[in-house]
């Protein structure tokens, strides 16, 4: 499964359950990003195990961007047991600046900063 | 005229001004010139200097400015948007002025009021979780607390009646960029602090 826009690109490897997000995102509210969302929940649905996210090629995400993913983490509390994986790179500011508070919301996320 | 935060009019002689003249019927289309427009800024920022600034300094202010532009367009009334961005005294300083009906001033001052008893970041998490349990919210209200709660920056606003286009508001930012000649940072801001 692939999303693509203008400047961005997620795409979901069934195979491997990891969803890698790359680009810029920069839509406006969450309007625009409803099937992205759309798309995250139907990978969820796909992979046993919990969600795995590849961000480290994702250079650029706005505050209603940030907003989608901490809500899609939130309802992950909902599914006891469930495991998520975030990889993320250091050198991406918004990444360097605002992934750690995803593990706020779900303690037992797994954080990968390379 | 009011004053409020932290707030400073002054921005260095080669600061780069741009005004964005908006087309209300077709807002969609000036959306993506929000983040271009956010990314030359930056671009200008960085074209012409021989000790560079911190990449986590660049990365910052091409996120603030791309929030506050993105508010800007959300928020303005009038058709035009002027935004000013440039270095002083170690600071990296954006300024954004624009027309704003007396409702956009009632709802900023009452998120300020939200930040007299709570740290940005304390709002920030409540609004996430306020969020996250109102799907049929189409704005976040994430984008200034993510601006001072993750990168720290300074905020202050001035609102005041201009003499041809009635109700304005400017909105300055500005966080620590840059390295001092002995390597250390000597205003480096770290508190959340408007």
């Amino acid at each position: 499964m692939k999303i693509d826009g203008d400047d961005y690109s997620i795409d979901y490897d069934s195979e491997s359950g990891i969803t890698r997000f790359s680009g810029s995102l920069r839509l406006n509210g969450t309007d625009e990003y409803a099937p992205i969302a759309g798309f995250l929940d139907e990978a969820h649905a796909d992979k046993s195990g919990g969600p795995s996210w590849d961000l480290t090629a994702l250079e650029f995400l706005n505050s209603s961007g940030i907003n989608m993913m901490y809500k899609f983490i939130i309802g992950l509390r909902k599914e006891p047991g469930v495991t998520m994986m975030v990889i993320g790179s250091s050198k991406i500011a918004w990444q360097a600046k605002s992934l750690a508070n995803m593990k706020k919301f779900l303690p037992s996320l797994e954080l990968n900063i390379q | 005229m009011q004053q409020i935060g932290d707030y400073q009019a002054k921005l260095t002689h080669d600061s780069l001004p741009l005004t964005l003249h908006l087309d209300r019927a077709h807002l969609n289309r000036t959306w993506p010139h929000v983040g271009k427009t956010a990314d030359y800024l930056i671009e200008y920022l960085t074209a012409d200097h021989t000790e560079p600034y911190r990449d986590e300094s660049v990365s910052s202010a091409q996120y603030i400015a791309n929030e506050l532009l993105e508010n800007a367009i959300k928020y303005a009334t009038g058709t035009r948007i002027c935004a000013s961005s440039g270095v002083l005294d170690h600071q990296w300083i954006m300024l954004v002025s624009h027309q704003a009906d007396p409702g956009h001033r009632d709802n900023l001052q009452k998120f300020l009021d939200q930040l007299n008893d709570n740290t940005a970041e304390e709002v920030m998490m409540e609004r996430i979780l306020s969020n996250a349990q109102a799907p049929e919210s189409s704005g976040s209200g994430l984008g200034l607390l993510t601006v001072m709660a993750d990168h720290q920056a300074r905020l202050g606003w001035r609102m005041y009646v201009d003499p041809d286009l009635g109700e304005s508001i400017d909105t300055m930012a500005r966080i620590s960029i840059g390295k001092s000649r002995n390597g250390s940072d000597p205003s480096n801001h770290n508190e959340n602090v408007l």
